[in-house]
């Protein structure tokens, strides 16, 4: 056997190393861009709110990623929870919110699953037509206008109560994801569905546990972008599920999901995605310029990925022979 | 060497091609002549699906020279050898099963059928049509999905397709297995008329009495390499079998003792399992037994092996588990019930390729590392792996070494080895050794007599009845999806007669 | 096992085609007729008038060219939803080639074609030469397709103007009868691309077993651009078709240009449903006039557009999926 096996080479340790590459990168980029105007205290809590949705919101998503499967429809279920949490906070009393949000969340997860692992329709098809009718359900219900809710909610936006419920919640899920069956089985399903399936894996049960628990994370970033707003607006959450997928890309988890999904690939993409944002904001570029960076990061950060991934198998075969 | 020689129509010098570190052919070098039928003949792995692959343009050569009809021959793809005039049926090539059984017959040859850009297709479906009739098979609704025949008719749609290219060399890989006796004479017709016409035959199967009879001269090969070629007039069929294994089938290699022998009580339990590919099927399993299931490629025993584990659906019939009378209706369940299975396909459906070791056999033994609060610990999982690597002898730099970069034998023991290392009652192995080199199949052997006489019952499924011979007290043999005959390993197995009821 | 090959049914012998497939068309047709004819009574005898089935076809023209486009493109299995944004450059390159430039219908059909093929090739490039998979590239795409049209139209309004509108010119091809004797050529020539010649026999043999398509000698990297190629023709089509119905096509950003294909998503897996009754080019149309019959229904029944219309086109796309995987038994991601 060759001794060299054990040492690890430039493409197995580069794995590990490019999400934190990338990070460093764009936070250089945008210190030479935008200088100083970074590092001011405020612009830092302003990325780690840009942060906070994305690593929630990836979450409950990375169990949907890691089995390979996509949820287009979290960025219009943040703005259908929200609503019908927000509605509830009106009728029924303010305690009403949370719950009503999550479990719509929950609900519609569920719906989504059973929709992918019984009925076989593919999760970007059943996703993308749910975020279509959800988006078409809130312009209805608010009739296109945004309305205030109870301004107890406004509390949740300040950083001292965000900040330790995110913490506990990722915490949370970070254990899910990395250190129960949930997570190692979605990974299995990622890699090998048959096998999955084979080696006993209640295939279907998973697929809708995954997607419940990316729509209850919706249902909770609902809560806290109403809480950011103060009330509720059909706008809310566009384009939030393209940024998660992207956080988790950027970080390195793969397209196909499977074994390579690190939870810790997440929260470094995420972290990244909110310097890219603030460090395109502070840099004055324009929405639609930044619709086209985004598309050409994710697209090269996809290849990357697969590149990188391909060359390490490569070079594990290679070395046997 | 070989009785008659006609010209030589096809060479191959020096072949060599490697798969990672093992030989699949090492310096092969092959002559066939006009008008002969030519055997080829091996073990699973001995080279020989490679050796017709580089042959037919599936497969890229690492070196060597090949020359076809006089001509240097170097195919990039299956149209460079039929250009060639060369025809095949392997395995691994197939039909397209979204398009038309017509056009699957000249698909990538259509320009003949193109007039101002587009095809005409009723030219090409009678042309089609005729080759069916020309051949003597019976004819096929040439516009019909390929996706929606049968096996069968897939292999002589196969057939067809490679008989339409008129070849001067015709290769067949195993095709016999899949057709019925009256389209297995007309195929041994067809070969009658090629020879008569002064062309060459290649043919592989697993059936040595029916290659003595229908071939002319026969190559055996083994571990890559071809160890000889005899013609078939002063061979018998056991000779080719000696000198296909090189060596003698008893001894060490296989269990020694020829009487079954397992204890009286009843583990598991078949009643009249019936799904679309087996029909009532129902057996007993007693703790120590080992229990072999045979048949041709349409048989159903690999379907029955799911069905064991409840991966597949069955339409009527159950499987019990004696102990607690429980009835197997999800994986999940009998493996809580202490069954343990490996699939045939160790690299579609039991391993994840491109994983750790470490996550291949944390997969089944998910039960065993989880702790309180569904934790699953990563040094438990690492424990886990390594008992698998040391008590099996897997060759690898560690736990986190990818599966794909394994050989084929050190997965297969990683396959079992995770099985194993658990305290299972009952084992459905379907395939174990399949695509292992000797040595590693002598150290699964060697496992399961172990397993055996701790008291594991086993269900094994094979296509190589050797192995079954060699290792199983009771044997079921299937026909069409019928059990067809069971005897115990005290009648005396021999291949002949097994095989003679499998047809 | 002789029992196998007694299903080589004699009868079923190639006629043309079999006995089932006729007997399935004929069904289905009077499905769809029985289905008219209730949607004519729910709405009154407002449905089944000759003035609102030609509204209802014009209204299909469009998305039937998407469609066919899709028959194409999908069928390979590759499912590239940039086809939206696409359009929508296509539409406005063509505008301003035949109003700025002057170049009339001339301008219109070399921009509009012009454009959506490039941008197809380009991805299907890309997708071959990446290996990422084609809907996460397609959503890339969108993004990228998207701000491109949208930065020209961030310009326009700088300019205090709008993105190019066809006001008077070349607006015949929008209205009946030509979108009509547009869509019936379209319909022949895709039915003959995709039913009788080596790139329609190529780009079904990829989308059913790339593998076994490459061994057997095709090559399909080739077969998978000109099923683009082909496939960017019919895209450009039908936003020529669009641009010269409406005047001025909007850009939209955020990924609403998926949106505006969901009616044709939609028809495309419903035809794929009826491929048992109908050729998948044919059932393309008839797939494209059903759901434009249903908005149609649902117009006329007072449902607001834009909301409520909107779910129902999310429930159809989903349906018309579920119906399409009947008795499906591989992966699905």
């Amino acid at each position: 056997m060759n001794k060299s096996l054990g040492k690890r080479d430039f493409w197995t340790s580069f794995q590990h190393i490019f999400p934190f590459l990338g990070l460093i990168v764009i936070i250089i980029v945008f210190s030479i861009i935008a200088g100083d105007k970074i590092w001011t205290p405020t612009n830092f809590v302003g990325i780690i709110a840009l942060m906070i949705p994305l690593c929630i919101g990836g979450s409950g998503m990375i169990f949907v990623a890691a089995q390979g499967s996509t949820d287009m429809s979290q960025g219009a279920l943040v703005a259908f929870a929200g609503t019908l949490g927000g509605i509830a906070s009106i009728y029924i009393g303010f305690w009403a919110f949370v719950p009503v949000s999550v479990g719509t969340g929950i609900l519609i997860g569920i719906f989504n699953g059973v929709m992918v692992s019984k009925c076989k329709v593919s999760s970007l098809m059943v996703t993308l037509s749910m975020l279509i009718t959800l988006r078409a359900i809130v312009a209805f219900v608010t009739n296109g206008q945004a309305f205030f809710v109870d301004q107890q909610i406004l509390e949740l936006n300040k950083m001292e109560i965000k900040l330790p419920i995110f913490i506990c919640v990722v915490a949370l899920m970070w254990y899910l994801f990395e250190y129960t069956k949930l997570g190692f089985f979605s990974k299995c399903i990622g890699e090998n569905q048959t096998v999955g399936k084979f080696a006993g894996i209640p295939v279907d049960r998973y697929k809708i546990a995954a997607f419940a628990l990316s729509g209850a994370m919706a249902g909770l970033v609902g809560v806290f972008t109403v809480g950011s707003i103060g009330g509720i607006s059909p706008q809310m959450g566009s384009f939030f599920e393209l940024q998660v997928m992207i956080s988790m890309f950027v970080g390195g988890i793969p397209v196909t999901g499977g074994a390579t999904s690190r939870f810790y690939k997440l929260v470094v993409g995420a972290l990244m995605l909110a310097f890219l944002q603030n460090g395109l904001t502070i840099s004055q570029v324009g929405a639609e310029a930044s619709e086209l960076i985004q598309g050409l990061i994710l697209i090269c950060v996809v290849f990357f990925t697969l590149f990188v991934r391909n060359k390490f198998i490569q070079r594990q075969m290679a070395k046997e022979a | 060497m070989t009785a008659q020689k006609g010209e030589v129509v096809f060479k191959a010098e020096h072949m060599k091609k490697y798969f990672g570190a093992t030989h699949a052919n090492d310096d092969v070098t092959i002559e066939l002549y006009r008008g002969e039928a030519r055997g080829l003949i091996g073990e699973n792995g001995s080279g020989k699906s490679t050796l017709i692959s580089m042959i037919a343009g599936i497969a890229q050569k690492d070196s060597g020279t090949m020359t076809m009809n006089g001509g240097v021959f170097e195919p990039q793809n299956s149209i460079d050898a039929s250009r060639h005039k060369i025809g095949t049926v392997v395995q691994e090539l197939g039909l397209v099963d979204g398009l038309p059984v017509g056009m699957n017959i000249f698909l990538g040859r259509t320009e003949q059928f193109k007039k101002g850009g587009v095809l005409n297709m009723r030219r090409l479906y009678r042309e089609a049509e005729e080759q069916f009739s020309k051949w003597n098979f019976p004819p096929m609704p040439m516009r019909r999905m390929t996706g929606d025949l049968t096996v069968e008719e897939k292999k002589i749609v196969e057939l067809v397709r490679a008989l339409s290219i008129d070849p001067d060399l015709l290769i067949l890989d195993e095709i016999t297995q899949a057709l019925s006796l009256n389209n297995r004479r007309i195929l041994f017709d067809i070969i009658e008329q090629l020879k008569a016409a002064n062309k060459a035959v290649m043919m592989v199967t697993h059936d040595v009495e029916e290659m003595v009879d229908v071939t002319d001269n026969i190559t055996i090969m083994r571990d890559g390499e071809i160890v000889d070629t005899k013609s078939c007039d002063d061979v018998t069929a056991d000779d080719v079998k000696r000198l296909m294994v090189g060596r003698d089938l008893k001894g060490a290699y296989y269990r020694e003792d020829q009487q079954e022998s397992y204890g009286d009580e009843v583990v598991l339990k078949v009643e009249n399992l019936s799904s679309d590919h087996f029909q009532d099927v129902s057996f007993e399993l007693h703790k120590g037994e080992i229990l072999g299931v045979c048949g041709l490629s349409d048989a159903g025993i690999h379907e029955l092996a799911e069905a064991l584990f409840a991966v597949r659906d069955v339409t009527r019939g159950r499987v019990v588990y004696t102990k607690s009378n429980d009835k197997i209706q999800s994986p999940r369940q009998a493996m809580g019930l202490k069954m343990g299975y490996v699939p045939k396909d160790r690299d579609k459906q039991a391993l994840m390729v491109n994983d750790s070791i470490e996550d291949n056999v944390a997969l089944p033994t998910v039960e065993l590392i989880r702790g309180k609060l569904g934790f699953l610990s990563p040094k438990k999982r690492k424990e886990l792996a390594g008992k698998v690597i040391a008590e099996f002898e897997v060759k690898t730099s560690g736990g986190g070494q990818l599966l794909s970069s394994l050989s084929g034998g050190n997965r297969q023991k990683v396959n079992l080895g995770r099985w194993m290392i658990q305290d299972k009652e009952i084992l459905i192995l379907d395939c174990p050794t399949r695509g292992v080199d000797v040595g590693v199949k002598s150290y699964i052997y060697h496992r399961m007599t172990e397993a055996k006489q701790a008291g594991v019952s086993m269900v094994v499924v094979s296509d190589e009845l050797p192995e079954l011979i060699g290792m199983v007290d009771t044997l079921i043999i299937m026909k069409a999806g019928k059990v067809e005959q069971v005897s115990k390993r005290s009648s005396g197995f021999t291949e002949e007669a097994i095989i003679e009821v499998m047809l | 096992m002789n029992a196998k090959s007694e299903n080589l049914n004699p009868d079923l012998q190639a006629k043309g085609k079999s006995a089932g497939q006729y007997k399935m068309t004929i069904i289905t047709i009077a499905i769809i007729a029985v289905l008219f004819i209730i949607l004519n009574v729910i709405t009154g005898s407002r449905f089944l008038t000759g003035s609102n089935m030609l509204t209802v076809l014009t209204n299909s023209v469009v998305p039937a060219f998407v469609v066919l486009g899709f028959c194409f493109i999908f069928t390979m299995g590759i499912t590239d939803l940039s086809v939206g944004a696409i359009m929508i450059l296509a539409s406005n390159i063509g505008g301003i080639l035949a109003v700025e430039v002057g170049l009339g219908y001339f301008g219109l059909f070399v921009g509009g074609i012009g454009t959506a093929v490039l941008l197809q090739l380009l991805n299907m490039k890309l997708m071959l030469a990446s290996k990422i998979p084609p809907w996460i590239l397609g959503i890339g795409m969108t993004m990228v397709y998207e701000a491109i049209a949208s930065i020209y139209n961030a310009y326009m309004i700088g300019q205090a103007t709008q993105v190019v509108s066809l006001e008077t010119q070349c607006r015949e091809l929008g209205q009946a009868p030509w979108n009509i004797i547009v869509l019936a050529a379209g319909l022949i020539i895709a039915y003959l691309i995709y039913n009788r010649t080596n790139i329609g026999f190529g780009l079904r043999a990829v989308g059913s077993n790339r593998e076994v398509t490459k061994m057997m000698g095709i090559n399909v990297n080739k077969a998978i651009l000109l099923a683009g190629l082909v496939g960017g023709i019919f895209l450009g089509l039908a936003a020529i078709i669009n641009s010269s119905y409406s005047g001025r096509v909007m850009p939209t950003t955020g990924l609403n240009s998926i949106g505006n294909i969901f009616t044709p998503l939609a028809a495309f897996l419903l035809a794929s449903a009826l491929q048992k009754a109908f050729n998948l080019t044919i059932g393309a149309i008839v797939a494209a006039f059903l759901i434009t019959a249903l908005f149609n229904v649902l117009t006329l029944m007072g449902v607001p557009s834009g909301t409520m219309q909107r779910v129902v086109m999310g429930a159809s796309v989903l349906i018309c999926g579920i119906i399409s995987q009947r008795g499906f038994k591989g992966v699905v991601k």
